[in-house]
């Protein structure tokens, strides 16, 4: 019965709600043994990061809601001294109020920077998932709640490994070895764009084929240019070059792109 | 995400690394100055005054999604002008708010949620409702520090004596009892009354104070001030929607919706129907004033069905977060867009032909009226055949920015399918000949069969499936009070005064004007109604008395409002509202306000009165606004302020009629009908509208539909009946094309008088400045909540948090500027301090900061002076230089030319 979060980066449009309603239950709220009240400002125990990609105008934007991630292995415990955090039965990851008074060493011990410092109290703070209210038979925390278009799912992660697994929800940053259990659908990597253009009569080349191919691995992604030229081959990673190939009417034009961010080809005359 | 992408976000809005995160937390003491009123330390916190009424008992059984409550709480229900949501008190505190949920089972038994089926699939909203952020933030705001505590009165305004106007806005105040404040204020109501007569008293309210259909304006504050004699009034321009109400409702008619057409079942035509969604320079998700959030859910239903989503827009804006395309177009030339899909569509006859000859005036040569001159139809106009020009993609191109291509590949787009124009309100209908953009918006889909399955014209927030023929409560607009009472009285004074002129009524009078300001009565004509002030037989204003604040800050060229303040004429002003803020720092004698947590009413969310449908996305709901912790501090309610005011003037039984504030309720909740007794609402809180189960048998009749059917008859409120794209109502007036009045009977572009191509200005003010309504804000609420603030406001080097402006980094190269820098915003008409913001989400040579921050001047209450907090209304103008401005409408909030450079000097 352990429980996890599972997050659509697709569904999230930055309306913030999950991160304000959080300091609306925190905020001047004791809620011990779970947490001593957060401070009016400063701590953001749900945040929502704001990822621009691209260059104007083919941008896209993305929010990513980064609550604690609660990890199997997380690195607060282990840097936690006379039982400071704890991990319940569940999953959740805590930090005791009172036995983590002055370890000031764990905000910088989690790699995803969710842990606080309230110098006032002294006490290391950070997201309880509302363990003080699902203890208390309420369904979901605040953050999940609050959320307008279903981005935050909270529940079983029997119950939700089929879509995770389906769906190719990932956690963030696997390689520091944590290992959370707050899964993310659709984590933004890298794209490339471009506007296809007749070169007759200079207009919006509409349905052509699009194949982005890397060129170690021989992995490839296809699209189409939509009704206004524009192509986007998106979920590619940086650092790697891809053999860029646009077919149209049996003609074939290919470009080497060597990726090291998002990258717009720009018009392309075929 | 790689370590790259890390950077690239800490450089980004609302994003922090835990470095400055922690930096941040250092510097808070310095922050938790920022925005709290004189002399109140943020280490004052709730005080419980005496008791001030009843608390309603309510249920404690808390079923669902929640667990049982702890015996010592209590969930109490109530509504935000942001939403309606739950209170959950201890010990007299609230504890938490949360937006409004139910249960399957509350659910089940009203027919909720609705579903819509649409591509094989049934999509139902939560069973929650998402509110504005703000309402997220309830908690925080009712115990602000900023609250007004106790009556106030400023120190050198000697009532006997010099009263130094001079010094509003400057001087300290000093805390008073109610009993004093009541004297001063029924004293000098009743002197300047007697001494100038009641016209000398000018009255306005906040737009958007704090929710209730009781406790508001309409109800308390116009009873008050008719029953004793009436005041001159201060009549908002159409702030919001202005270029609707002053040009599609030409076209269309719906004058007295705003200029915008009714929105029922657009989202079942939208979800059914349209494959295309057009969301042109709007952001439904940010400025849905009273639902934003909660229609969310409808734009992860368009993605699931595949519907293309274009945004047209000189910014990206955070609906458009939804969008397949983004189209960036030149502010204040959408017009010129719109024109060259119109010539697409004529020169490529991809226009529904029948249509325009069945249900148009004026969209050829062979529906014109009788008397329209030959080539004045709109079709000629963009054939050229009126001025020699032919509204080519090429031609708008050069205009708008907007490549040829694209302009002929969006046309094609919306020819091919069924296209929801979402336009209504929005940022372009704030700007320079806003009008024309608006005819343009409804001719375009006009050209397209305006009433077609999906073809329709949406603003973003209503339209979801209802039963229109349950009444429900009255909305804030429909009188409150005032509504129910045995007698109603009228206001005897009508003399008004526009807000775009009240800097030359107040300071140069005498001025002249014309059009009913922020909705037009009686009928088209009523556009055309010459206004003067002072009138004949009337005084000039001695006195003005403002309800709910936040007010000045929030319009146009505010700081005219600082004069205003300080003029010699004004011989008292007095401010009641929840916060000490903005217009309340020019007061005489301030009068503190309690919030809808601290008193009963009852309400609809969303719901402004009979002249607009409910406005909510998910399921109807009804709700009592239960008085859940005692007034703060000494605060009271406005009804309770004008109650002892008019005991004072001798007619508190004419205000009250013997009602208790229960007793009116129980009276305003009996109009709406609503089959559950009083005291069940009262308890239960909310009641949910059932839902019929043969909606799309018995009600489903979205907009335009029946016009579309049936274009003869009555038709629409149209001299003709017809979609008017010639206006026999302006060329009734002004002919067909009189510049001087500045609008021509068929749509046109025409160029700003303050934008990109104006020279020599933008050779001196170069970058033009968006004003967008705020996301964060309710226009100037909330300013100073520190759970909005530390999301998006930017730190200076000092701690200080500026408003932020967006900016392409091409344009911050140019200044040697970097993301965070503070900056210098100025133009002719004053000067703001800002924090960048980069971002590729704006286009080079655009700059944009929302309106509304709380000012800050670095010399307090004086014109001119450089506003630190960064309130981009300093720099918008209160009225056209040229144009329409004889019309009391056209403030252009989104024509604004500035510079921007680096600020060095010392805040």
């Amino acid at each position: 019965m352990t429980k996890v979060l599972l997050i659509d980066v697709a569904k999230c449009y930055g309306c913030q709600s999950c991160v304000v309603q959080c300091k609306d239950e925190y905020v001047d709220n004791d809620w011990l043994p779970y947490s001593k009240a957060q401070p009016d400002r400063g701590q953001l125990w749900m945040r929502v990061a704001y990822l621009e990609r691209g260059q104007y105008p083919k941008v896209k934007m993305h929010w990513i809601p980064m609550p604690c991630m609660h990890c199997d292995n997380p690195p607060c415990l282990a840097a936690a001294t006379r039982g400071a955090v704890y991990k319940r039965p569940d999953g959740m990851v805590i930090i005791d109020p009172e036995k983590s008074v002055g370890q000031k060493e764990l905000v910088d011990s989690c790699p995803y920077g969710v842990i606080y410092y309230d110098e006032q109290k002294n006490v290391p703070q950070k997201c309880t998932l509302c363990a003080h209210l699902l203890d208390t038979g309420w369904k979901e925390p605040r953050c999940v709640k609050a959320c307008p278009t279903g981005a935050i799912t909270y529940g079983e992660y029997e119950n939700l490994k089929k879509t995770i697994e389906e769906k190719g929800a990932v956690p963030m940053h696997p390689e520091y070895g944590a290992k959370p259990r707050v899964y993310y659908i659709g984590l933004p990597k890298t794209f490339i764009t471009g506007a296809l253009v007749d070169n007759k009569t200079g207009e919006c080349l509409d349905g052509v084929e699009v194949t982005a191919k890397d060129t170690a691995s021989g992995a490839t992604v296809i699209t189409k240019s939509d009704a206004f030229g524009d192509f986007w081959l998106d979920g590619l990673d940086a650092k790697k070059t891809y053999e860029v190939t646009i077919s149209k009417a049996g003609k074939t034009k290919t470009l080497s792109v060597s990726l090291d961010t998002d990258k717009d080809l720009g018009d392309i005359q075929l | 995400m790689s370590e790259e992408k890390q950077t690239r976000e800490t450089t980004s809005e609302n994003t922090m690394t835990r470095r400055s995160m922690l930096k941040w937390t250092g510097a808070l003491a310095v922050a938790g100055a920022v925005g709290v009123g004189l002399g109140y330390g943020a280490s004052e916190l709730l005080r419980p005054a005496a008791h001030t009424g009843e608390i309603t008992e309510t249920e404690t059984t808390v079923t669902g999604t929640a667990g049982p409550l702890p015996t010592e709480e209590k969930r109490y229900t109530n509504c935000t002008t942001a939403g309606p949501v739950f209170a959950y008190v201890k010990n007299g505190r609230i504890l938490r708010v949360e937006p409004l949920w139910y249960t399957e089972e509350e659910g089940r038994r009203a027919g909720l949620p609705w579903k819509i089926e649409a591509g094989g699939k049934v999509f139902s909203p939560p069973l929650k409702y998402p509110p504005g952020i703000w309402a997220s933030a309830a908690r925080r705001w009712v115990y602000d520090p900023a609250r007004g505590k106790y009556p106030l009165k400023r120190v050198d305004w000697n009532l006997g004596g010099d009263r130094h106007p001079e010094n509003r806005g400057k001087s300290e105040y000093v805390r008073i009892s109610w009993e004093e404040a009541y004297d001063l204020v029924a004293k000098e109501i009743r002197r300047i009354g007697e001494k100038h007569g009641r016209s000398a008293i000018l009255t306005y309210n906040s737009p958007h104070p704090e929710w209730g259909s009781l406790h508001y304006f309409f109800s308390d504050h116009n009873r008050f001030w008719n029953l004793t004699g009436g005041c001159s009034s201060l009549t908002q321009v159409p702030n919001s929607w202005e270029g609707w109400i002053m040009g599609a409702a030409f076209v269309y008619g719906f004058f007295w919706s705003m200029g915008s057409p009714n929105e029922t079942d657009v989202v079942t035509d939208i979800v059914q129907n349209s494959e295309q969604i057009v969301l042109w320079a709007t952001d439904p998700l940010t400025v849905g004033l009273y639902a934003g959030n909660q229609a969310a859910p409808y734009w992860t239903w368009f993605k699931e069905l595949g519907k293309r989503i274009v945004a047209v827009n000189p910014q990206l804006s955070y609906t458009a977060f939804f969008a397949d395309k983004w189209i960036p177009v030149i502010p204040g030339t959408d017009a010129a867009l719109a024109a060259a899909i119109a010539y697409v569509w004529v020169t490529e006859g991809t226009y529904d032909k029948q249509y325009v000859d069945t249900h148009t005036i004026g969209f050829d040569e062979k529906t014109l009226p009788s008397g329209a001159p030959a080539k004045g139809s709109f079709k000629s106009y963009i054939l050229g055949e009126q001025d020699g020009i032919a509204k080519t993609p090429e031609w708008a191109e050069k205009i708008c920015g907007v490549k040829a291509r694209e302009i002929k590949a969006l046309a094609r787009e919306w020819a091919s399918k069924p296209t929801c124009l979402l336009a209504l309100w929005s940022g372009a209908c704030r700007a320079a000949y806003d009008y024309e953009w608006t005819r343009m918006m409804v001719t375009l889909q006009a050209m397209q069969g305006f009433g077609k399955p999906g073809v329709n014209m949406w603003s973003g927030r209503p339209g979801a499936p209802m039963d229109p023929r349950q009444q429900g409560l009255p909305g804030y607009g429909d009188g409150g009070m005032n509504l129910v009472a045995n007698k109603a009285y009228p206001n005897p004074i009508p003399q008004e005064i526009t807000d775009g002129y009240i800097d030359k009524a107040i300071l140069d009078p005498p001025v002249r004007w014309r059009g009913a300001s922020w909705a037009i009565t009686g009928g088209l004509d009523g556009a055309f109604i010459q206004y003067e002030y002072p009138m004949p037989g009337m005084s000039e204003v001695k006195m003005i008395y403002q309800r709910g604040s936040s007010n000045m800050h929030q319009k146009a060229d505010f700081t005219t409002w600082i004069r205003i303040y300080q003029s010699p004429k004004i011989e008292f002003v007095c401010v009641q509202a929840p916060w000490f803020e903005s217009d309340c720092t020019y007061a005489d004698v301030y009068l503190p306000i309690n919030t809808p947590f601290e008193r009963n009413d009852l309400s609809e969310p969303g719901k402004v009165g009979a002249y607009a449908e409910p406005l909510f996305a998910g399921a109807r709901v009804a709700v009592y606004q239960q008085k859940c912790i005692e007034s703060l501090w000494e605060s009271k309610t406005d009804m309770q302020v004008y109650t002892d005011l008019a005991e004072r003037l001798g007619v508190k039984d004419a205000f009250t009629e013997g009602n208790t504030e229960d007793d009116w309720l129980r009276k305003l909740y009996a109009v709406g009908k609503i089959p559950l007794s009083y005291e069940e609402f009262k308890k239960k809180g909310y009641y949910l509208f059932p839902f019929p189960s043969d909606y799309m048998q018995t009600v489903y009749n979205p907009q335009l539909r029946w016009f579309y059917h049936k274009p003869e008859g009555e038709g629409l409120k149209t001299p003709t009946g017809k979609l008017e794209v010639f206006s026999t109502k302006l060329f009734e007036y002004y002919g067909f094309e009189d510049l001087k009045a500045g609008i021509a009977a068929i749509p046109k572009y025409r160029q700003s008088w303050e934008g990109r191509y104006s020279h020599p200005l933008v050779d001196k003010y170069p970058l033009q400045l968006l004003t967008p309504h705020p996301r964060f804000r309710q226009h100037g609420k909330y300013d100073q909540i520190p759970w909005m603030r530390e999301i998006y406001k930017v730190k200076g080097p000092d701690g200080y948090e500026h408003e932020p402006i967006y900016m392409n980094p091409v344009d911050a190269k140019a200044r040697g500027l970097q993301d965070g820098d503070i900056v210098r915003v100025f133009n002719g008409r004053g000067q703001i301090l800002c924090g960048v913001k980069l971002t590729g989400k704006i286009m080079p040579g655009v700059v944009s900061a929302s309106y509304g921050a709380w000012p800050d001047f670095v010399e307090r209450g004086t014109y001119g002076s450089l506003d630190k907090a960064g309130n981009s209304n300093v720099l918008t103008p209160l009225r056209p230089p040229e144009g329409i401005q004889e019309h009391s409408v056209d403030q252009a909030w989104n024509s604004v030319l500035v510079q921007v450079e680096k600020w060095v000097g010392k805040n």
